[in-house]
């Protein structure tokens, strides 16, 4: 046996192109379809559970999936945004209360979660270094968002000024960073939260400036009819909020009339959720609830009948390999016949050089098997990018 | 030593067949079988290593009766006892000199690797001047080093017997003479029986015996012989 | 095939490493041990009426302040506490600005003026524009809502309430505690009302603009300055004064601490009195009850 390991072994080395060929085309045959069903199935997994932790996402009224995409997963769905006084609204119900979610802003193109801190203690993430977000301009880095980036506390990092609101006003907002997430395995580790009137700052309804009133400086002021100030071009708004500048910073208007993406509703119990959901189907509220569990449970739905056409397709071209790999063989053995009778002159037996090409074989199909066993585990590492890229 | 008598062999669906009435071949001495192409020699030496069965007579070796021996019997008798040497050397190319030279103990079960072995097959490669490339692939051998490595093969085993088919025919006149020395040296130390096909007829009055197959040998001459090994012995 | 078997020992051990480094740790932050619910307020009234109401099955948590609480800015480590509040409250009417510049978890967060938010009074500032979103100003509400006992009843019940919803178990307790408070500001709510209402149309001076709801609350017209209990006023000042004085009926004066000597001293020349009314926004020796009585006596005495 260790010899015939042994010339086998040698044989598969001398060839080693051919080998890696028909070992990499076992691999993949093997590996894809398990693959696929690995990341099917553990993309359910994690987004059931990021659905089933999610009781009930409230929007504007639309496409439920692109609600619950934009909450859960913050992609770049243009939503059409609700106000805080929809929020204050169902807060007041006594039902349970609500995690604001403002969304379309992104630092280098990583999403900016405009919430409070609400959320992160509802999704029970912790932290691996530094604290909470504590004033206007502070910010917290997902897991990943630190890794990939190289960013640590202390850090800062700047918004984009591109977002997906039609808003003038959009100033690039440099945020610092208090505090890292711990890995969650959730679309939370490749997200940056920061306070959600952090995100009115970005968007433009909030901001600081120099003050007007600043007697030493005249040319700030262009005209001051009825204490009504208007300012000239040359008022510096602030893109930072320090200690020294965040008296400056304020906000235009109500608070109740600032937008708000989505919003997490937490009820206070099942029948709270119930009566609650109750209102919003008599229309009572006019906003849109969706329960995520049931609207990824559809869009799942529509995944695994795409896989069972794939997993078709895997069938017949594994077949096909299956039989492209007899005929090398067959072939290979044709054009070693000289090398078998060879042996079998010198003193082998047939047994013997059957034992040789069976082991040429079963090396190949184990390296091939352990090869897609390490791409079937490493795989896993890669569900988030799969929800992201092919699911979403 | 080794003895055939009265035999027949066939092939079937060909009008070749070969018939010997007796042939003998003494222990040490080195024989070469010629005689036109089809005229047997190649066929006597399968039969002679059991790889074919004669449909009459019997080979006899010592006091083994080849000819009855079971097929795995057969290839036991050809590993412990014969070593053989091709005209196309019949090297595996993807194993180097070394591993070329000890495949005979990778794919027979009754031969065991051990370090007498590993030396051995040193002390061969020296012999046969083929020290230096060891670890090198037949590809890369001249057809000269690619033969002495086959005749290393064959000798690896230690075997009372050598049959080499046309061992030089590929090889270049001065190839052809030093292949040839190596293996009467070898024979002569070793007193290893050599039987060799050859069509170079300059090469056989090194020979201590040549058999045409063109006139096969007559019953007189057979007796004749057998008196000598016998007084001999 | 030795071979073969440590391949797939060499393979079930990477796996293995890489399963273990895989970043699937979730940690559970949860609340060490069973310490008292704690509340954090952002006033002393917010204080004062919490810990009456709350009594010893709460921790309540109201920071060392210098200054007036209404315009503190808190450090880190206020900040911290006031996150990890179990409940904050708040006093509404745009009062402790800070709250609004730091990050606080929003379900933690009562707004205790919520049931009177219609009545707050609206307080206008400067009109300016700048930027693509033009002409704005910054508005703000009077905050001293508690001067009114209307209000600070309504405080209390929004304090109660949230400390229920808190520790649903002491429904009872806070209950109890609560009508105490209530009797007792209905009492100084009908004090006041009695005091004020002898005349038809009260007119009182205020050194400073922080009694609006107070004026608001019992039909007192309030003519306010910017002085300073501490700092004797300009000669303009006191001339200014001089002719408000001719146009109006106001004989008294409310102050938020006791003035100078000279102060109180000038302006009884004036023939007008001094009356100390504390907000007490701040921590003081007082419970807020016991303050605003204290304040009720102080206004008694000065009208008559």
């Amino acid at each position: 046996m260790k010899n015939s390991f042994y010339l086998a072994f040698q044989y598969i080395w001398y060839h080693k192109i051919r080998t890696l060929i028909l070992v990499a085309s076992i691999t993949i045959i093997i590996f894809i379809p398990n693959g696929l069903e690995k990341l099917i199935t553990e993309s359910e997994v994690r987004m059931m559970d990021r659905a089933a932790t999610t009781p009930l996402i409230v929007g504007e009224k639309g496409s439920s999936t692109d609600l619950v995409i934009n909450s859960l997963y913050f992609q770049d769905e243009k939503l059409e945004p609700i106000s805080m006084a929809e929020v204050n609204e169902l807060n007041s119900l006594g039902f349970g209360y609500c995690i604001p979610i403002l969304t379309g802003f992104n630092a280098r193109s990583y999403p900016i979660v405009g919430t409070t801190l609400d959320y992160l203690k509802f999704r029970n993430i912790s932290f691996s270094e530094g604290k909470k977000m504590a004033s206007l301009g502070d910010c917290i880095l997902g897991y990943n968002v630190a890794e990939e980036l190289n960013l640590k506390t202390g850090d800062h990092i700047i918004s984009s000024p591109e977002s997906f609101f039609d808003f003038a006003g959009v100033y690039p907002l440099k945020m610092k960073i208090t505090g890292i997430l711990n890995p969650t395995n959730t679309p939370d580790d490749r997200a940056i939260f920061t306070d959600i009137k952090n995100t009115w700052i970005i968007m433009g309804i909030g901001h600081g400036h120099q003050d007007l009133a600043d007697e030493s400086d005249p040319t700030l002021v262009m005209d001051n009819e009825d204490g009504v100030v208007t300012a000239t071009a040359k008022v510096f708004m602030y893109n930072e909020i320090t200690d020294k500048n965040k008296d400056s910073f304020h906000f235009h208007g109500q608070q109740q009339d600032f937008p708000v993406s989505s919003m997490l509703f937490v009820p206070k119990d099942e029948k709270s959720l119930t009566i609650l959901r109750g209102r919003f189907e008599s229309g009572e509220i006019e906003t849109q609830a969706v329960v995520p569990q049931q609207v990824v449970r559809n869009l799942l739905n529509s995944i695994f009948r795409i896989k069972q056409i794939f997993d078709g397709v895997f069938i017949a071209v594994g077949f096909a390999t299956l039989l492209i790999f007899i005929l090398i063989m067959t072939l290979t053995i044709r054009l070693r016949k000289d090398e078998i009778n060879t042996l079998e002159i010198i003193g082998s037996s047939r047994f013997k050089v059957a034992g040789i090409l069976s082991m040429e074989i079963a090396i190949m199909f184990i390296a091939s098997l352990a090869f897609a066993f390490i791409l079937y585990f490493v795989s896993g590492y890669y569900v988030n990018t799969f929800i992201e890229k092919f699911i979403l | 030593m080794l003895r055939i008598q009265n035999l027949y062999f066939k092939y079937p669906k060909s009008d070749f067949q070969l018939q010997i009435d007796d042939l003998l071949f003494n222990k040490g001495e080195t024989h070469a079988l010629i005689g036109p192409s089809g005229s047997g020699k190649t066929t006597l030496l399968n039969l002679i290593a059991g790889i074919s069965t004669p449909h009459e007579g019997r080979i006899k070796y010592k006091d083994i009766e080849v000819s009855k021996l079971s097929e795995a019997e057969r290839r036991g008798f050809r590993i412990s006892r014969i070593g053989f040497v091709f005209q196309d050397f019949k090297l595996i190319n993807y194993l180097n000199v070394f591993e070329n030279i000890m495949l005979p103990y990778r794919i027979n079960a009754r031969l065991k690797i051990d370090l007498q072995v590993r030396s051995r097959i040193k002390l061969l490669s020296e012999y046969a001047g083929i020290d230096k490339y060891l670890s090198k692939y037949p590809k890369n051998l001249s057809q000269g080093e690619r033969q002495r490595v086959a005749i290393c093969r064959a000798l690896v085993t230690q075997p009372e017997l050598i049959l080499a088919d046309e061992p030089t025919g590929n090889l270049d006149p001065k190839n052809k003479k030093k292949i040839l020395d190596l293996l009467f040296k070898y024979c002569k130390e070793e007193g290893t029986t050599l039987i060799t096909v050859t069509h170079d007829h300059e090469l056989l009055p090194d020979f201590d015996e040549v058999i045409d197959f063109s006139k096969l040998l007559s019953e007189d001459e057979i007796n004749l012989r057998l008196n000598k090994t016998n007084t001999e012995s | 095939m030795r071979g073969t078997s440590s391949s797939v020992l060499f393979l079930l051990i990477i796996s293995w490493i890489i399963f273990s480094c895989s970043p699937d740790k979730k940690s559970n932050q949860q609340k060490e041990g069973n310490t008292k619910p704690f509340v954090a307020v952002v006033n002393y009234p917010l204080y004062s009426l919490t810990d009456m109401i709350g009594g010893d099955r709460i921790e309540v948590f109201f920071p060392e302040i210098e200054g007036d609480p209404a315009y503190w800015q808190p450090d880190e480590a206020s900040i911290e506490k006031f996150q990890d509040a179990d409940l904050i409250l708040l006093n509404g009417a745009d009062y402790a600005k800070w709250t609004g510049t730091v990050s606080l978890p929003a379900s933690t967060q009562v707004n205790t003026s919520k049931f009177f938010s219609h009545r707050l009074i609206e307080m206008k500032g400067e009109v300016h524009s700048h930027g693509p979103e033009g002409e704005h100003s910054h508005t703000g509400y009077a905050f001293t809502t508690w001067l009114d006992m209307k209000n600070a009843a309504l405080h209390a019940e929004a304090i109660k309430e949230a400390l229920i919803n808190l520790i649903p178990d002491e429904k009872d307790f806070f209950n109890v505690n609560y009508i105490k408070i209530i009797d007792k500001l209905n009492k100084l709510d009908s004090q006041l009302a009695e005091i004020t209402g002898t005349t038809d149309e009260l007119e009182l001076f205020a050194s400073h603009p922080v009694y609006q709801y107070l004026g608001k609350g019992y039909d007192i017209s309030i003519i306010s300055y910017h002085w300073e209990p501490d700092q004797m006023p300009f000669d303009e000042s006191w001339k200014e004064f001089e002719n408000e004085l001719d146009h109006h009926s106001a004989r008294a004066m409310f102050w938020e601490d006791e003035p100078l000597p000279e102060i109180s001293g000038k302006l009884e020349s004036m023939g007008v009195k001094v009356v100390v009314f504390m907000p007490g926004g701040n921590r003081n020796e007082f419970d807020f009850i016991s303050l605003m009585a204290k304040n009720v006596e102080n206004l008694k005495k000065g009208l008559n």
